[in-house]
This record gives structure tokens, sequence and C-alpha cells, in this order.
């Protein structure tokens, strides 16, 4: 037989394809792009409330400001004013009410970074705040919900319970996390001929970057091409996350014709995007005297923060693996995905599948 | 006055005239010349992926090459010496250095953006000819994060370099050594005070002790910088213009440990890892809190006066050196004085430091200091501020303790001794019962706060577990600490 081998074949040791440019230095990020002397520098300007309806929004003394080119809020928006994966509940820019502290307001486009930052101190908003929940003990405590709970059932847990000789109850609580992708949230965006635009994006969902980029600004798919060459990290922080960068730097380029580039730097990008659901699991299980598990109830309740984003996959992942890998007879599981007044929460390598094999573990 | 940097810049010499005061080495590389292989990812010093090394002649006519955080130095802090990035390693010919193959052959990136830094670790420990042992390899890459979770394949590369450069002495980096010592020797007009910026934002490098005087004098409002490894967060975190910046790092001996057997002067310019390095045979209690206060881009940048006159009330270095009696020195241009450092810290954000002077030197005895025993409660083992610190420090004659000094960090505003517990334990044999009587009167001591590091009742407890924990260790002779899997040396008699 031939022993005819393919190159990069399962069956040699493959080494990574940018392992050299890694080892040297010239992989390159999007920040590492060499970009046109005109390129603006995007930055966004964040909400100081958890929860405000905003009353006045005057940006007059952002614009005027040395090296600004351009200011941006929901109202320069051309198209649909919405960041959001599946459900269209999350705006580029906040309008009537912001829902979290570090929620995107507006955005200025300048020169460099460091008029930029002058520049969005200049801002004059006035905040009328309203009641702010931020914990799942709040959000439990209020009903405060994105949808309406979820159930699970298999058998009968209530009368299985019932009749166990043994039962356990109990309440355990996981926090979250931050995914600290060593490359921050990152965008090029460089306009081009008939008012198309070029993403160069460090963005897991590229495809998302394009329909919900040409969305925002009126156009067809098509004027919209996204690249990722590559991303320093992402473990599901870049999925959903990744969209308002590239939309922020999209418009400016839209609105402008120059080059725009948004970068978060590690503190914006803490104070702006999601990050793993925090949860509280209630348990309530039923054994016999050999340990047996007979039944189960759970009660989950993730912090969803703000809106959607991609909590209602990642709220069935965490009540499909609730079982793990045993065989429970009677279950019932219900789950709450609660509406808090912080960042959006989002993907997290594995989802939430430990948080669900966390309580039957426990 | 000379308006221009000279350097070395990954074997060419380079002269760089026309900056801001206040730009970063990193913001230089990657804007102004274009080397965007040194990455940001943190901005602060913490994740490594910004390390270059910068090379200096030491006392033996060799380089020595400190991995640095390139996003919290400031260009000025460059003169004359010479740095190489993660672009700079191959040889003309395209031939990687040992280190980069290393990391390619163990598979050791995957995202790839923590690699530059990880190499340029690698590296410096490659050039100086240590922190490649196998005990080694986890000091030499504590400042550098990988999120990918990459550390396994990374440590296995770093431990193979051992033995590669054991049997590449001759490589060409070294021969490079003598072409760059001449190079930096002759900078040319090196000898003149360096001023970098504009008048919203000066970047001063006195070369001389009187000239840094002289510019302290006339600029009494300036900050004067050391490593930059705070001072550089002003700027890159919070934003802050700082006007006016004196750098001690360029004045001729300020970089130099005076040691006359007794005492060691340690002077302005003096990093944490030079100091490390001095004392660690003679001190090896200070040498390993010194090793815990910050990884080795931190410890080769940051200096111990720069500590000290920063003045943290939860400073590590503080307690110590006042638990084995420190003296202080302040300057300004023709007077100085010198007093108990303890005496130097008089209130929260209140130092014994008149206008115009500056901290010209630490003096501290040189050891070894049997009794002397550091213990700090972080919530992060290594490289984390303490919650509470206890350097505890006594003398014992003729089976009587006589001497007694129980500096804290972290329980006040300021670094502070224990008077109370200390009285209580003055004139007693070293018995456990009596530090037990010590740690009750700690609360006469302190009122310590509640923050986010732990809550008024756990520093309290924490202190007064740790006094007791002092006495059992000196009477039982042993010490019990955490080091590897686990708490290795029990103690007889603990409750």
């Amino acid at each position: 037989m031939s022993t005819r081998r393919i190159a990069g074949d399962i069956q040699t040791s493959q080494h990574h394809d940018s392992a050299a440019k890694h080892v040297c230095g010239e992989a390159v990020y999007v920040d590492d792009i060499a970009v046109p002397a005109n390129c603006l520098t995007v930055l966004i300007g964040q909400s100081s409330h958890a929860h405000a309806r905003i009353t006045r929004l005057n940006l007059s003394a952002v614009a005027a400001a040395p090296g600004v080119v351009a200011v941006m809020s929901a109202a320069d928006i051309p198209g649909v004013n919405d960041c959001g994966p599946v459900i269209h509940d999350d705006p580029v820019f906040a309008s009537d009410e912001v829902c979290y502290v570090g929620q995107s307001v507006f955005a200025v486009a300048a020169v460099n970074m460091a008029a930029a930052r002058a520049a969005i101190t200049l801002a004059d908003i006035d905040y009328e705040p309203l009641p702010a929940i931020l914990t799942i003990d709040a959000a439990m405590a209020a009903g405060s919900y994105l949808g309406p709970p979820s159930e699970m059932i298999k058998g009968d847990s209530k009368a299985a319970l019932a009749a166990a000789t043994h039962q356990l109850k109990g309440r355990l609580y996981a926090g979250g996390q931050e995914h600290f992708y060593l490359e921050g949230q990152a965008a090029l965006a460089i306009p081009g001929e008939d008012g198309d635009i070029q993403l160069f994006c460090s963005s897991q969902h590229p495809s998302e970057v394009q329909h919900k980029t040409a969305e925002m600004l009126g156009l067809a798919n098509h004027a919209v091409t996204v690249e990722t060459r590559r991303m320093g990290g992402a473990f599901g922080g870049k999925e959903s996350q990744g969209n308002l960068p590239a939309m922020t730097a999209a418009l400016a380029a839209y609105l402008t014709g120059q080059p725009a580039k948004t970068i978060y730097d590690r503190d914006d990008d803490f104070m702006l995007t999601g990050k793993r659901h925090d949860c509280r699991i209630d348990y309530h299980v039923g054994f016999d005297d050999e340990g047996r598990v007979l039944a189960v109830e759970f009660t989950q309740a993730l912090r969803c923060g703000m809106s959607w984003d991609l909590s209602a996959g990642i709220a069935a992942r965490a009540m499909c693996h609730a079982d793990n890998a045993y065989d429970i007879p009677h279950m019932k599981i219900n789950n709450y995905c609660c509406l808090t007044h912080t960042q959006s929460n989002t993907a997290f390598a594995d989802l939430a599948v430990h948080r669900g094999c966390l309580a039957s573990n426990g | 006055m000379r308006d221009e940097i000279h350097f070395v810049l990954n074997g060419r010499i380079q002269r760089v005239a026309g900056c801001a005061g206040d730009i970063t080495l990193l913001q230089w590389l990657r804007e102004q010349a274009h080397l965007r292989g040194t990455k940001e990812g943190c901005a602060e010093g913490d994740c490594g992926a910004c390390t270059v090394t910068m090379a200096r002649p030491n006392g033996d006519g060799r380089l020595d090459y400190r991995p640095v955080n390139a996003c919290i130095l400031f260009l000025g802090m460059i003169d004359r010496a010479a740095i190489r990035t993660v672009e700079g390693l191959a040889d003309p010919d395209g031939n990687l250095h040992p280190v980069q193959t290393a990391m390619i052959k163990a598979d050791a990136s995957q995202c790839g953006f923590c690699t530059p830094g990880f190499i340029m670790s690698l590296y410096a420990a490659w050039q100086n000819g240590n922190g490649l042992a196998p005990d080694d390899i986890d000091n030499t890459l504590a400042g550098n994060l990988c999120r990918c979770t990459g550390y396994r394949p990374i440590v296995a590369a770093a431990a193979t370099l051992d033995r590669a450069r054991k049997s590449d002495i001759g490589n060409s980096d070294m021969a490079h050594d003598g072409a760059m010592l001449e190079a930096l020797k002759n900078m040319p007009d090196s000898a003149a005070d360096l001023c970098l910026g504009d008048p919203s934002c000066r970047f001063l490098a006195p070369v001389t002790r009187i000239s840094f005087a002289e510019a302290y004098a006339e600029n009494s409002e300036a900050i004067i910088v050391g490593g930059a490894t705070d001072v550089g967060l002003w700027v890159t975190k919070q934003h802050r213009k700082l006007g006016c910046m004196i750098w001690t790092g360029g004045v001729a001996g300020f970089e130099q440990i005076d040691d006359d057997g007794d005492m060691l002067r340690i002077n302005p310019a003096v990093t944490h890892q030079q100091l490390l390095q001095k004392i660690a045979d003679d001190a090896p209690e200070i040498a390993e809190l010194l090793r815990r206060f910050g990884a080795l881009q931190v410890r080769s940048s940051g200096t111990v006066c720069g500590n000290i006159a920063n003045a943290s009330p939860i400073g590590d270095l503080p307690p110590v050196l006042i638990a084995i009696g420190s003296k202080i020195e302040l300057s300004t241009g023709n007077k100085s004085r010198r007093f108990d450092l303890e005496n130097f810290f008089l209130d929260y954000a209140k130092q014994d430091r008149r206008a115009g002077e500056f901290v010209s030197a630490v003096i501290m005895p040189r050891g070894p200091h049997p009794y002397l025993r550091c213990y700090k409660i972080s919530k992060r083992f290594d490289q984390d501020i303490s919650a509470v610190m206890l350097a505890a420090n006594i003398r014992v004659r003729d089976g009587v303790i006589d001497h007694v000094r129980l500096a804290f960090g972290g329980m006040a505003g300021i670094p502070k001794r224990a008077g109370t517990a200390e009285a209580r334990l003055v004139g007693k044999p070293l018995d456990v019962e009596h530090f037990r009587d010590a740690a009750a009167a700690l609360p006469d001591d302190f009122t310590p706060l509640s923050d986010m590091r732990g809550s008024a009742e756990y520093r309290m407890l924490s202190a007064q577990n740790l006094l007791m924990k002092y006495g059992l260790e000196l009477v039982s002779g042993k010490t019990m600490r955490l080091a590897g899997d686990g708490l290795t040396t029990g103690l007889e008699g603990w409750e």
C-alpha cells in the first residue's frame, strides 16, 4: 500500500502554523495592522449609573475639543441601533435609559487616544437615577427576569422526594469570571468604494459582525467585509462582545470617510463587556439508605445582566447538563434568567455546562 | 543640557529627540518605531506581554539584562541602555534564537499574544546565565501571564534551555555584548543632563548628584521617579499629566549599594532585584519577602527608595526595614539628615519629608538577623498587596529577650510598631506564653480598617496569630511555611 503522506495529516505531529511568527513578534493582531496616517481612534463614553434615565445629552463640548473629528450617539445611527446577537435588546448607544455602569452612551473619533481621552470627559449628561438591581438575590426577590422561567421535568420529582428515606436541601453560589483575553477587544474599519466598509476584527463571530454592522448602517450585507486573521485570546468573550467595538469603528469610518480603530484598553474592557454568568442554585435531593439518588429538584438562577445576549442558550446548557453523568429517575429543573443592571453576561468556554454540573456533583 | 535620548535598539544606536516627557517605551516602540511585536495586555505592569530587555553595564564590565515592562517605563528611562525587543532576536540571516526555537518545539504558543513577553523573559535569563534551572523557571516566568493555559509547555520549553545554553556559550549574542558595551560607552554627550518633553510635561534625567539636587530645588513640585512601577500607572491608568518628573536612574552612583561590612547604603536608584541578590545569603527572610513582592520585571524596575518615598500604608518593605532598625537619609542640595525609618511615617499619606528633600538613601544593617521573621498575608501568595504584614525581630541575651521590634503593615495608616505588645516581651524569657500575652495586647496598639483586602476583625485576628506563630517558630526552632504543595512543616503545640 502506498504511504503517501498529506501535509498536515493527522499522522504527523504539527506545530502551530503561526508558531514561528508568534516567537518573532511577526504575527499580526488587529492593533498591529499598519494604518493610514488619517486613521481615527474611537473611544466609547460610558454610563456612570447602573440604572437611570438620560434626561439630557449635550455633546457639543466633546465635538469642539481639540483633535475630535466626530462624535456619535444613538441619533447618528442611520439604521438599527442594536448590537445584540440574538434578541435585539442591546443598543450600540443607550438612548433613553442606561442599564449598567460602563454602558456605551456615545463615542468620539479623534486623531489620537490622548485627544479622545480628554474629549470624553467634556460630555454633559444628566441622569435621573432609577432603582438598580445588581445581584441574583435582589433579582429573584424582585422577580426581575429577562423572560419567563424555563422548566424541565422527568418523572415525578414531587412524589419521589416525598417517598425518599432521606432528603437534603441547600443553596450554592458560583461566582462570575472575567475572560481576560490578553488582547483586548479590537477592531479596525476602513471605508471603501461606494460606501463599503472593510473591517478587521478580533472576533469569534465575523459573520455576525458583518450582519449587525450592515443593519446598523442600513447597508446590504455585501457592503461589509469582515476579516479575522487571529485573536489574542477570546474564550467566548469575543463571540457577541466583539460586535460593539467593530460597529463603533465602522460607524466612525462611515460618518467620517476615514479609517477608524476601536481598541478597548483593559479598564474599558472590564467595564464594557459581559463575563461568565454567576449563578445561584437551590437543590432538593431525595436518596435511599445506600446513598442512591432518587429524585432531585434544582432551581437555577443566572445573572444575565441587562440584556439577553447569549443567555438563553447558556441557560439551556445549564439545564440540560444538570444531571451530569448520573441517571436520576425523577428530576425537575427550574431556570431563571435574571435581569440585572450589570454588564450583559455572555459566552465563556463551556458556556454554562459546569454551572449545571456543579449542583449534581456537590 | 541634552534633549535627545541615546540608546541601542536591537543592536543599532538610536538618537531620539522631540518626544513627549511621559511617552512610554511601549508607545514609542509601537507607534514611532513601528515595532509592534511587543504587545499591550494590561498597561499596568502585571501581564508581561510588553516585556523587553534593558541592558546596562554592571560593575564587572558585563551587560546586566533586566526584563522590564515597557508599558510603564517612560522612554527617558532607557537613556544610555541597550534595548532588545522580540523582533531583534533572530540573527540577520533569519536563524531563530535558541529561546525562540525552544518555544516552537515545545508547542508553547496558542493565541500567541503573550508569547513575545515570554520570549523576552527567557532571553534575559539566557543572557544573564541564571533563571533557567528547574527550580528557577517559575520565578523567571512569574511576571508573564498566559490565558490560554499554556504554562506547562512554556515551562517545558524553558527547561530545555538550561542545557542548550551551556552548549551554546559562544552564541553570537554573547559575542555582541562586547560591541554593545563599546557602543554604550561611546554614546555622544552622555555626560550631559537630559531634558525631554515640553513645559506641559517634562522628563528630567540629571547625571550627577549635584545636578539632581539642583533640578529638584528648581522644580520642587516635580515627581521624583525611580522605576515608575507606580508613577507609570498614574499616566497609563489615571491619565494624569505630571508636569515635571525627575528620574533618579541616570545619576552616577545612585544605582549602587555601598557595603561597609556592617551597613548597606541603598542609594536612590537601587532596584528590589539588586537588593534581593545582594542580601540573598545574609538575610534570606528579606530576600523571600522581596521575591513575593513583585515579579522579576517589577523587581527589576522598582526601587527601594521609591517604595519608601511612596509611603504606602501597606508597603511591604518598611515593616521589615523598621524591624531591623534601618535609617533613612533625606537630602537637599547641600544638607542631609539621617534618622530612624520608623519616624519617617507620620500619618496616612504624611511623611517627615520637608520641601525640597528627597530620599537619598536607606541604610540597613547588613545582617545576619537570626531572629528576624517576615509574615505576609495576601489574597494571592505572590505579587499581591498585603492585607497584613508582620516583620518581627528580637534580640536574646542570656535567655532573656532584651530588644523587640514588631513592625506591622496594613494595621494602621502607616507602617507601625506595636509598642504595647513589644513591652510585653521585653525582659521575658523566650516562651510561647509571653507571645500569647503580647498578641492579646495588639488591640491596644492598632485599630485596623476594613477594606476589600480584609475586615478589621480579620486583620486583628491575623496579626495576633502571626505574632503567636512567631513565638512558636522561635521556641521550637522550626518554621512553618506554605511552599509548593502546601503546608510542609508543622509545629508541635500549635492549637
